[in-house]
């Protein structure tokens, strides 16, 4: 069995100890102009431990350092390299070869900011008088006879963080867009979560692009936590199917 | 708006995590890269679960109560009447950061099973659906 980890141009240079899942070395099969990154993948039991994880994202990563990739889906597993060849790589080799040229000189960086919760809690008590009022009320008395408000206190917390969330949000966009060529704002589940967006940089724009984030993350001190994550192979800005 | 910052000292406010933690890794690669037709189907643990689970917009009874709880726990107007934005200078961070911080995170925990930057476990925790807290997104 192969896992394939993605798409890279002929001759892309496997760097030197990359290992993939199980530590078992990464090579190319190539065809044309085009390569698949490819490696052992076990037969004997389901993917999805951390280390299965770090190794898709590790391999990735590193083939991003060096030039365009395209990452495919993780747990992408085929037959055998005939297989990769014969069923993935010559039906597709035009289409892989235009997603890979879009790519060419560009990577992806993923900006996460959380908030930090105390601060913004705080925020949130000073600025709306229900709440405050609503934590007076309900502060050092007995759950059972507060649970009405109770509820609405933490409805309108998380309401309130909700906005927060927005502005802040379209603050960090407008900071940083102008910087990338694209962008994709990604759901996030946490009330913490102020934003997590991933973008896609032209290597030419990167020490502006990472100005523009320290501003951010300087813009929030205290407020939230910014961290930036690449350069990652753009898992973000291939096609979903 | 007025919020004094902390210091970190040389100026370095963007976090520059490397390696990412196992939180980041999910978040950055599941359901990402194209889509091989002929692929072999192999099954993936826990995974699917997992991702969900990080996408819900939380919002049910029990996270209203869990965050009725942070903002009441927050150490706000009392010590003396200082006011927000004493409280809000590095004293208030370190004195009531310990008390306060747990909510997010422990609703987080609750979800998947797991903290952000645990490094211990080899294998992701298949999870059971937890009713209470699935709701559909807003």
């Amino acid at each position: 069995m192969r896992y394939v980890f993605g798409l890279v141009p002929a001759g892309a240079e496997v760097p030197d100890d990359l290992v993939g899942l199980d530590e078992e070395g990464v090579h190319l099969v190539t065809e044309g102009d085009l390569a698949v990154v490819v490696g052992g993948a076990p037969a004997d039991r389901p993917l999805g431990r951390r280390a299965d994880l770090f190794a898709h994202s590790r391999v990735l990563d590193a083939f991003a350092q060096i030039g365009p990739v395209v990452p495919t889906r993780f747990g992408s597993v085929m037959q055998d390299e005939n297989q990769v060849l014969e069923d993935l790589l010559r039906p597709n080799r035009e289409h892989f070869s235009g997603l890979l040229q879009d790519l060419e000189g560009r990577a992806q960086f993923t900006l996460r900011a959380r908030y930090d919760e105390t601060t913004v809690l705080s925020e949130v008590v000073s600025e709306d008088p229900e709440i405050a009022r609503l934590r007076e009320e309900t502060r050092d008395r007995p759950e059972d006879r507060t649970y009405p408000a109770r509820v609405r206190l933490g409805e309108l917390v998380a309401r309130a963080m909700e906005a927060k969330r927005d502005t802040d949000g379209r603050s960090v966009l407008e900071s940083m867009v102008g910087h990338a060529v694209a962008y994709d704002v990604q759901d996030t589940g946490g009330l913490d979560d102020l934003i997590e967006v991933a973008f896609l940089v032209e290597d030419g724009r990167r020490d502006a692009f990472d100005a523009a984030a320290e501003r951010v993350a300087e813009a929030f001190a205290g407020r939230a936590k910014v961290r930036l994550l690449g350069p990652l192979a753009p898992y973000n800005f291939v096609p979903k199917e | 708006m007025t919020v004094a910052t902390q210091s970190r000292g040389g100026g370095g406010y963007l976090q520059r995590p490397t390696p990412s933690s196992l939180a980041d890794v999910i978040e950055i690669i599941l359901d990402k890269g194209i889509v091989i037709d002929a692929y072999v189907r192999v099954s993936l643990v826990g995974i699917e679960l997992i991702t969900i689970d990080a996408r819900i917009v939380i919002a049910s009874v029990d996270t209203y109560l869990r965050f009725a709880e942070a903002t009441n726990r927050l150490d706000l107007y009392e010590q003396g009447g200082k006011d927000l934005t004493d409280l809000m200078g590095d004293g208030m961070h370190k004195g009531a950061k310990g008390k306060t911080s747990g909510a997010i995170e422990g609703i987080k925990k609750g979800l998947t099973g797991k903290d952000d930057d645990d490094e211990d476990e080899d294998r992701l925790p298949a999870k059971k659906a937890s009713p209470r807290r699935r709701r559909q997104e807003a």
